[in-house]
This record gives structure tokens, sequence and C-alpha cells, in this order.
């Protein structure tokens, strides 16, 4: 009896629901929630059946149906990000920021060629700043301040010459901090509360030993 | 309890043959005798001639007559019907059924102890008081034969009477008193019979029976409780007691423990709560033990089955709240051969010492909390070799299912659907020779399905349905299931691989194919199948058109689901099907006229295809009792004919999306149990019909993107369902009448979007407490926008919980609402979120006045959209309780003065666009705020700063987009980082060489901890003192 109803009630669920999402970009936000863990639910909406991911609220698309931005800062998610990221190809804006998201800076971000800002601050993100990020050449604003990163700051970065915002403060990152490129103008206070030896010196081989040694 | 009925049917029967065949009577029967029966049987009505052996002198040797053989006295008249109605041989009662009157001459018999009269049909009249007169009765059974009214008192004077049956549904007894004078009883059967004016007494009447061995008291409507205190128990020799199907609101009694006789007990169905008693464990003959269905019993059920329970063979505890865990001492119950704890709230997983249950028949713990992995390995040499009956489906099991159910070699049913088991289906199960039900639907198995299945020739129900297994289905799938009726492959990723030409050994019934890969044509395999009743190949991938023979076989289907594929072609008119069916051929690429079934049906769903023509005029006429209709998506040309109104059951109409013209005919008003009213996107013209409004259940109204003209009927305000109220783009016009803000509590989306409603907005609008999307945009409404608009109580709170809005659901089937919202500067559509969409629309009017501040206590709203309109004053600084959020449009207006800080914390913001105001001062570009461009911002003469390029006034040297959410955006002194290091290395000095240091550093941990530590105090100083 018992067995009858569910039955009915999952053909019900089954039967008329459209063919999952073949959007690669649906699949990866699906993928990234579930990673993440929602305790005031502001993802419910994210409902992989649906065609595309644009209703999904948090997630704006540009008029062709892309992904363009992802707002989800202070909406008190958790968990890790994913590989699967790297797919929003036309992502504009990652807003991630004030959450309590944990472990690495997937890698795959740097394949966000759109991406004019980048939003991790205030979260617990640790490892260290994936040196891929050398390809984001739209990038404008990049925020990684306050969580646990180490390692240095990949020195391609300097070659990001639309990066207009850099703020890598309250970290545990090591090394030298460029001083090319953008990084000629970032304030110091992009960089306090770390342990840099210092900048790099110019027209000498960086000197980035010791890092992260002690 | 049906069970102990069928065997007690089944002894008679046998017992009736041996008084017939194998036991002639030789000795002359009394002539007084003789002449009493005949008299008695002039009085039967006999039309098949049952008595014809009632002839002759020797009335011993008649059918059903038995004498003593010393005094030539009958002893026994045995006339009951062995073939009673509801037994396998029932097709034979009409043969042996007697009726008509017992006559008095009956008492003459003066010897007679054996009377049996059941599964007859006597007169209806009350049993006759001259059986209280047959003084040497020792059995009288009157079940089910036709008597009715109150059972006579005098039956009371059978002092000798043994056993008593008058079992039946007519009979009653209004005082159970008589029952005493039976001082021989030991078997009384009062099944059926209405005691409930006897009150609880019964038990202390019954308790002066001290020979009673066995009691049935089934169905005879007592209530009440069963646990008055008795003195003493007297009935010691009680060995079957059979209470079920009362309704005694009452515990279980403490008397029913001390009945050490017992053997059986049922008191199922019968409105028990309470704790089972440990006691009954300690009952040392207990053997039975029916307690099902009383809902409310309750028990650890690691307490109960770690009693003793020395002789237990059925334990049925089905359908009650046993909680707890199975105990492994479970295995030590040897004559257990029935166990049914049916949905009950067991938890944890089945003990491994179940295999030492040698005589286990039937296992069922479905529908429970059962967690945990099945058991790797039983215990035991050979496990459950007796089982047939293996249930544990509805639980939330995981795990891989073991290899020792492919051992279970006298399995029937296996039903392991509905939990949350993995890994793939063990090749092993091709060994259950005895196999009729596999259930293992709504897993998540995976892995492709064995071969060896195929070799399953009883099966007759094959469910693997919602799995994710994978890979070919073949021929040899099914190679030896001729039985097969009922196959569910539905959800999972097969793809079926049969040759063009195979003919499947089986004539199924059921074929639940969705989501397989049938395709890519119709499934030629189809053609053999001619039993077929239900049909559900949706989303199989299959092209093409449907092949002529498919309407051969399709008059036996209730259910035709081919939706979600590419079928292709016109479709034959009429439509072959049974009647009352379900049609879906939804999403496909039909085309041509739109056909009609041949017989009456339920559901019709051709939405999505390419058909065109009209709807046919007579399809009210053809379907009278059509409750879903789907149109949908077609391109169907002509007026909706009048007639639908005669379709009076219809809970959905979706004609949208086609190229309907004419005007809405009133008739549809008839349709009153219409949840559902779908006509979007079409060319319809004419006024709105003043005679919708006594569609009172109406739930949905989409009648947007038309070319309805006039107002909105005051009818309307009779639609107290409504919860959507659609009429955008079309020409209405006239003032948004105040009365929609009275009716409506419903009303979760109103939009007139597109018309050309004019005047002020009502304030009384804001009254409609469940509104989430208020859309007014692109109409000609002026005034300003009310304060009261602040207090939409479904907007105030935050929406947290999402109600998939869908309606008139029929039978699996129903109609999935949705709106388009314009957000983000984009026109989206929202359908099964669309509960938590919150937003207020009212862009391109010719509203003025000031921005009212109340607005910000809209804390659950998404989407604000006031561009486009003539609205002045500011922004005010409590935006920023608006957290929501996500879609913020003030583009062309006239509001004015800053733009506040506090908008640049609303983190969920997407869209913004202030363009074309009279904004002014330095644009809060920080936190949130740097995710917007200087299209957000233009057409404002007074703004500066970024990210527009117009420098603020006193600004020096490059703006500072707000790093890390600051708000200090002060950075007036212009020195970057690096003019600090050089500072420090000017201080320092060169001469002392860069290398030496470097090197020395590099040796000396200690050193170069101090190097750093002053060259970081030395910048940090700095930093202090020029942020001073």
């Amino acid at each position: 009896m018992a067995s009858l109803t569910l039955s009915f009630f999952l053909s019900f669920l089954f039967l008329f629901s459209p063919a999952l999402s073949t959007n690669s970009e649906g699949n990866a936000l699906h993928a990234l929630r579930s990673r993440l863990s929602d305790p005031t639910n502001v993802l419910q909406s994210w409902d992989p059946t649906l065609v595309n991911p644009c209703t999904w609220f948090h997630v704006t698309c540009d008029s062709n149906n892309h992904v363009i931005r992802l707002d989800l800062g202070n909406s008190n998610v958790s968990g890790t990000l994913g590989s699967e990221l790297g797919e929003l190809k036309h992502l504009k804006y990652l807003e991630l920021y004030r959450n309590e998201i944990t472990g690495k800076i997937p890698k795959e971000l740097g394949k966000l060629k759109n991406l004019v800002s980048m939003d991790l601050y205030d979260n617990k993100f640790e490892g260290e700043i994936p040196k891929s990020f050398k390809k984001l050449k739209s990038l404008r604003f990049l925020r990684l301040n306050n969580n646990k990163l180490s390692g240095s700051i990949p020195r391609e970065l300097v070659k990001l010459s639309n990066l207009k915002v850099f703020d890598v403060s309250n970290n545990d990152l090591c090394g030298t901090i460029p001083v090319d490129g953008p990084f000629a103008t970032f304030p110091a206070e992009s960089f306090e509360n770390n342990r840099f030896s210092g900048p790099e010196l110019q027209g000498l081989a960086p000197y980035d030993f010791g890092c992260g040694s002690t | 309890m049906l069970q102990l009925m069928l065997l007690m049917i089944l002894f008679s029967v046998m017992r009736l043959e041996f008084v017939l065949f194998g036991d002639a009577q030789l000795v002359d029967c009394l002539e007084s005798n003789r002449e009493a029966l005949l008299t008695f049987r002039n009085g039967l009505n006999d039309p098949q001639n049952r008595l014809s052996s009632w002839k002759g002198s020797n009335c011993c040797r008649w059918l059903g007559i038995r004498c003593e053989n010393s005094t030539r006295a009958v002893i026994e008249v045995d006339l009951h019907n062995p073939h009673p109605q509801g037994s396998d041989s029932s097709s034979r009662y009409g043969f042996w059924n007697l009726s008509g009157e017992i006559r008095p001459s009956l008492t003459k018999l003066k010897s007679l102890r054996h009377l049996d009269l059941s599964f007859n049909t006597f007169d209806s009249n009350p049993i006759p008081e001259l059986f209280g007169s047959l003084k040497n009765l020792q059995y009288l059974n009157l079940s089910n034969s036709g008597f009715s009214g109150s059972i006579p008192p005098n039956l009371g004077n059978l002092s000798t009477l043994q056993y008593l049956d008058v079992e039946f549904l007519g009979l009653l007894v209004n005082d159970l008193e008589w029952v005493t004078g039976l001082v021989s009883l030991k078997h009384l059967v009062m099944n059926g019979v209405d005691l409930s004016m006897v009150g609880s007494n019964w038990i202390r009447t019954l308790n002066k029976l001290p020979s009673l061995t066995e009691l049935h008291l089934s169905s005879c409507v007592l209530s009440g409780s069963i646990n008055p205190p008795l003195p003493f128990v007297n009935l010691t020799s009680l060995s079957v007691l059979d209470l079920s199907l009362n309704q005694f609101n009452s515990k279980i009694p403490n008397w029913i423990i001390n009945i050490s006789s017992l053997i059986t007990l049922d008191i199922s169905y019968s409105g028990l709560f309470g704790r089972i008693p440990l006691g009954l464990s300690d009952l040392p003959n207990l053997q039975f033990l029916y307690l099902s269905g009383n809902d409310n019993l309750t028990a650890s059920c690691y307490q109960l089955l770690r009693g003793r329970w020395e002789k237990i063979q059925v334990l049925d505890l089905a359908s009650n709240k046993l909680h707890g865990e199975l105990p492994a001492s479970i295995g030590n119950m040897t004559f257990l051969t029935y166990l049914d704890l049916f949905v009950n709230n067991v938890e944890g997983g089945i003990p491994s010492s179940i295999g030492k249950l040698g005589n286990l028949i039937f296992f069922r713990i479905s529908g429970n909390n059962l967690t945990g992995t099945l058991p790797e390995f039983l215990e035991g040499t050979e496990p459950l070799p007796s089982l047939q009956d293996l249930d544990l489906s509805n639980n939330h099991l995981v795990g891989k299912l073991p290899e020792w159910l492919g051992q279970l070699e006298n399995l029937v049913h296996l039903g392991l659907d509905y939990n949350s088991l993995n890994g793939p289906i063990p090749a092993s199960m091709g060994l259950l020779q005895n196999l009729t039900d596999l259930g293992l639907g709504g897993n998540q198995l995976n892995g492709t399905l064995p071969e060896s299945l195929g070799q399953l020739s009883e099966l007759s129900s094959f469910d693997v349905s919602s799995n994710h297994l994978t890979g070919l289905v073949t021929e040899t799938h099914f190679l030896k299931q001729g039985k097969l009726k009922y196959l569910h492959f539905s959800s999972n990723n097969f793809t079926f691989n049969v040759s063009s030409n195979w003919v499947p050994p089986f004539q199924v019934w059921n074929l639940d194919m969705r989501s397989c890969r049938l395709g890519p044509s119709f499934p030629a395999w189809l053609e053999s199948q001619k039993e077929v009743k239900f049909l559900d190949f949706s989303n199989a991938s299959i092209s093409g058109p449907i092949p002529s023979w498919f309407w051969e076989i399709s008059s036996n289907l209730s259910l035709l689901n081919v939706s979600f594929n590419h079928l292709e072609g016109q479709l034959p008119s009429p439509l072959i099907v049974a009647p009352f069916a379900d049609v879906d051929l939804s999403s496909n690429l039909f085309k041509g006229p739109i056909p009609l079934p041949i017989v009456e049906i339920e559901l019709l769903d051709m939405s999505s295809n390419t058909l065109s023509g009209p709807i046919p005029s007579n399809i009210g006429d053809s379907l009278p009792n059509l409750v879903f209709l789907s149109l949908s998506g077609n391109h169907i040309i002509g007026e909706i004919p009048v007639s639908i109104g005669n379709m009076q059951y219809l809970g959905v109409i979706d004609l949208s999306n086609n190229n309907l013209t004419g005007s809405i005919p009133s008739s549809i008003a008839n349709c009153s149990y219409l949840k559902v009213l779908d006509l979007s996107k079409n060319n319809l013209s004419g006024h709105i019909p003043r005679s919708l409004g006594q569609l009172s259940m109406l739930q949905t109204l989409h009648v947007s993107d038309n070319n309805l003209s006039g107002e909105l009927p005051s009818t309307f305000l009779k639609l107290s369902s409504l919860e959507m109220l659609d009429l955008g783009i079309n020409r209405l016009k006239g003032k948004i009448p105040p009365w929609i803000g009275q009716g409506f509590q419903r009303l979760r989306i109103l939009s007139l979007r597109s018309n050309a409603f004019s005047g002020e907005l009502p304030t009384v609008l804001s009254k409609l407490s469940s509104l989430q999307v208020l859309d007014l945009a692109e109409n000609q409404l002026n005034g300003s926008v009310p304060a009261s608009f602040g207090n939409f109580k479904a907007i105030t709170e935050f929406q947290d919980i999402n109600h998939y809005l869908f309606y008139g659901t029929y039978r699996g089937t129903y109609y999935e609402d949705h709106m388009v919202v314009n957000t983000k500067g984009q026109s989206l559509r929202y359908t099964k979120t669309l509960s938590l969409v919150t937003s207020l629309d009212l862009s391109g009017n010719n509203l003025s006045g000031d921005l009212p501040g109340e607005m910000t206590r809209l804390l659950g709203l998404m989407v604000l959209n006031l561009s486009g309109n003539h609205i002045s004053g500011h922004i005010p600084k409590t935006v920023s309780e608006l957290k929501q959020l996500s879609s913020l449009d003030l583009s062309r207006n006239r509001l004015s003065g800053v733009i506040p800080q506090s908008l640049a914390s609303l983190s969920f913001l997407g869209y913004l666009n202030l363009s074309d105001n009279d904004f002014s001062g330095k644009i809060p570009f920080t936190d949130h705020m740097t995710t917007f461009d200087a299209s957000s911002f233009a057409g404002n003469l007074g703004l500066c700063g970024s990210p527009l390029a117009v420098k603020c006034a006193g600004d020096g040297g490059d703006d500072d987009p707000g790093n890390r959410g600051t708000t200090t955006t002060d950075n007036s002194s212009g020195e970057s980082f690096i003019d600090n290091w050089f500072y420090m290395s000017v201080g320092l000095g060169f001469a002392a060489g860069i290398l030496v240091p470097c090197f020395i550093l590099s040796l000396r941990k200690s050193w170069r901890d101090a190097y750093f530590q002053f060259i970081d105090e030395f910048v940090r100083r700095r930093s202090w003192l020029k942020h001073r």
C-alpha cells in the first residue's frame, strides 16, 4: 500500500519532468550546489530540471542564456569549490565573498577569460593562489583577503594589465611582492598581515627563499 | 483470520465428501424419522434437486443423513453447501444451494446430534426457535445460511451443545446471557454477528463457559474496553481467540496473558493502542499471533522479539507503531514461518542471524526506517531455505545487493523497491527459478542488467525502474520470461537493442518504459503484444511515424503515453484506445488535423506538436467526461468551439500558444470544476465573458497575449480560489477596479501588463495578502505610488519554502503554472520556482510623486522596477533592508540626491540601473557596487567618481575603488606601495650592498627574521602615520 502510494508519487514526479538540462553551465552550477552546504536555503531555486540556470536565483545570464554573474556574497554557504566552475566560460562576476567556503581555490578558475571581478574575500580558502590566474586578462577586481591562503603571489599576475584592485591582506602568504605592471599601484594594505619577505627587487633574480619554511 | 476461515471451509468440504461416498449406512431408519425428514424436505426449495436421493424407505442412506447403528435414529443432518460463494468452486454454489423454510418436523428427530445447514440461503427470517428444542444437539452450524435478525435466546437450552457456529452479517444479539446455558460449549463462532447491544459484558458472560476452546468474535461491532477487571479467568482451555475487526479503543487486556492454553490469538484491526504486553511472549503454547492493523500499538521491537516465543510460528504485527531495532536473537525463533512488520517504525539493520530461520516463509518489513546495508553473509549453513516472500521496500537501506539473494531458491516475491541501494544487480539472481515478482525500483542501482535474469521463467512483474542502470537491453534479458505481465524499466539509462523481427516470449500488460532508448524507429516487437493496457513510451528517443499496425493493438490501451519523442506524421482519426483512457501525445512532431478518440476518454494532451486546423466543433459532445485537455503549442486556427462547455468535468483547459481567433465562448462557464484556464498567446478578441466569474474553483487564469478589449468584468470578484490572474498584453482599459483588493486572498500573481489601464493605483491593492508578483507595467497609470505598497504581506517576508505551483492534477498529469517576469532587463519564464519569486513592476507608466520610503519594508522583494515614470525623491538609506533584491531598475525617472552608501551592501544584487535620473554626488563605488559598470549610472549629470569617467571635485589622483569592503575611500596622499620600499632602501643604504645581506640572511634564520621584522615594523609605522 505504502509502496503503491510512493511509487505513484515518484512516477508522478518523474513522468512529466522535462529532460535534465544538457546545459554545461547549469551542470557546473548544480555541481557547485552539491558541494555547498546551504543552511539558509539561498540555493533552493537551483532546480537542475529547468532548461537553463537563468531563472535560478543569484545567477544572471546574458541575452544568449550564458551565465555572466554569480552573486552569492553573504549567503552563509560553506563547503568547497570544484573544477566545474571553470565551465562558466562567460562569467564576468564571481561574487562568493563573506561565506564559510573552505579548501583550495580551483586552478580551473583561470579558464574564466571574461572574468571582471573575483571576490572570494572573507572565507576560509587555503592553499596557493593558482598560477592559472595569469590567463584572466579581463580581470579588474581580485579580492582574496581574509582567507588562509599560503605560498607566494604568482609572479605571472603582473601581466594582468586591467587589474585595478588586488587585495590579499590577512592571509598566510609569503615570498616577495611583485612590483611590476598593475602591482606598482596597489596600496600596502592590500598585502598586510601576511608573511611577505618584502618587495621583489627589480633587475635582480627574485629571491623567494624561505617562503613557507617558518 | 481469513486463512483460518478458508481452512475451516476446506475442512468441512472434505468432511462432506466423506459422508457422501465413504460411509454408506446399511441400517434401516426409523419410520417416524423418515416422515419427519420428508416433511422437512417439503419445506425446502431445491431447484437443482440436490436431495434427489431422499426417497425410498432407508432414510439413513439419504444424502447428508446419518443414523445411529443401534437405534436406527437419525443423528446427523448435514445439508451445508460445500461450494460457498467466495471459494474456488463457487461456480457450483447454485447447484447445491437450498432455500425455503425450516419445518417444525425437524424437532421429531429426537436423537439429532449434528445439524449443519451452513452456506445456504434460507428465507431471511430469524433463526427458528425450534432449534432450541433439539435437546441432544452437540453440533449446530447455521453459518451463512441466510437467517437474519435476532438470535433466539432459547438456543441456550442446548445444554449438550459443544459446537455452535452462527457466523453471518445479518444476525444480531441483544443480550448474550443465554449463552451461559450452553454449559458444554467448546467452540463458538459468531463472526459478523452484531453484538453492539451487548456492551462490554460479553467478556464476563463468556468467562462462564469453562470448556470453551475456540472463540471467534470477528467483526462483531464490539466496542469499548476489553479490559474489565475479571475476578479470575475461567477460560483455561481456550486455544483460539479471534476478536479481530472490532472497534475496542482499548489496550491489550492483561487477562489474555493469563490464558496459558492459547495457541492462536487474533486481535488485528481492532483499534487497540498502548504497549504490546511482553507477557505474550511467555504464553507457552502460542503459535499464531495477529495484531496487525491497529495503527497505534507500540513496542520496542528489540525488547518484544527478544522474548521467549517458545512455539511461535506467525507474528503479524503490521501497521502499528513498533520502533527500535531487530534483535540478533530473532534467529532463535526456530518455528517462525511468518513475520510481518509492514508499516511500523523499525530502525537499524537486518541481523545476519535471520539466516537461521529455517522455516521462515514470509518476511516483510516494508515501510519502516531500516538503515544500513543488507548483511553481506547470513548465518546458518543453508540460509533461509523456506523463504518465499521477502519484502524490505520503502526503507532507507544502502549498499549493495548481497549474493545470498540469489541463493534463496524458493523465493517467489522479492521487494527491495524504494531504498537507496546501489551497486550492480548480481547475476546470481537469475537463479531464482520460482520468482514471480522482482521489485528493485526506486534505488540507485547501477551497472548493466544481468542477462541471467532472462532465465526467470516464472517472472510476472519485473520492476527495475528509477535506478541508474545503463547499457543494452537485449532479447536475452527476456529469454524465458513467458509469463511476464508487468515490465517497469522507466527512468534508467537503458538502450534497447533487439532485432527487428524479435517476437517476445510474453504477452505483457504494462509497459512502463519511460526514458528508455527504444528508438530510433517505433519498436517493431510491440506488434506481437496484443494485451497491453498501459503503455508508457515517453521520452524514449523514438522518431518517425507510428506504424499503422499500432492502431490495431491500441484498442486495449487505458494509458497511451508517447510524449517527448520525435514522432511525426498525421494521427489517425478516430484515435483508437480503450474507453476512459489517458492519451498523452505531447511534445512530438505530429501534424495535420486534431483527431478525436473513438471512445470517451478522460485525458487528452496533444500539446507541443505542429497540429493544424480547427478544434473539432463536436469535441464537447464526443468527450463529455474529459477531465484534462491540453492542445497548447500547436498551429490551431479557428474559434474555440462552443461545445467545450459540454465537458462539465473539465479541470484543465490549456489552448495556449496557438492561432485561435474569435471571442472566448461564454459556455466555458459551464465547466464548473475548472481549475485551469489558459488561453494565452492566441489572437482572441472581444470582451472577456462576464460568465467566467461563475468558475468558483478556478485557480489559474491566463488570457495574456491576445487582443481582448473592454474592461475587467466585475463578476471576477467571485473567483475566490484564484491564485494567478494573468491578463497582460491585451487591449483592456478602464481603471484598475478597487474591488481587486477585496477578495482574492489566495492571489499570488496579478499581471495587467501592457494594456491600456488608466487612473491611479488603488491603495487597497496592498490588501492582497498572498500577492508576490504585481506587474502593472506598460499601462497609462498616473498618480503616485501609494505608501501602502510597502504592506504586501507576502513580500514583507522572505519566501524560503518553494511550493511547486501545479494545478488540475489528474492521474499523474497536471498543469504546471508559469509566468514571465521581467527582471534584470530580461524576460524570464519561471515555472517550478515561481512561488519563490517576488516582484513589483510598475514601469512604463505616468507615475509621479516621491518614491515612498515604505517600500523598504518589503524585505522579501527580489525585483523592483519603477523605470520609465516621473517618480521623484531619493533612494532611502534603508534600501539596504531589501537584502533579497536581485534586480533594481529605477532608470528614466526624476530621482535625485546621493546614491546611499548602504546600497553597496546588497550582495544579491545582479542588476542595477539608476541611469537617466538626477542623482548627484560621488558614487559609493565599494563592496558589491564595484560589480556594476558605468552604464548603471549614466545620464545623471551630477554623479561623479568610478565607474564613471567623471572625477569628483576635490578628488586628487586615482580613484580608489574600495578595497575589501572598507567604506574609506580616502587615499589623498596618492602614494603607492612601492614608494615605502624605496624610502626604506635609501634608509638602509645601497652602500651596504644588496647581495651581502641577501647572502647572510639566506644563511641565518634568526638574522633573517630580525631583518624583516624591522622592515615590517618600519612599513607599518609609515602606513599608520599616513592614515592619521
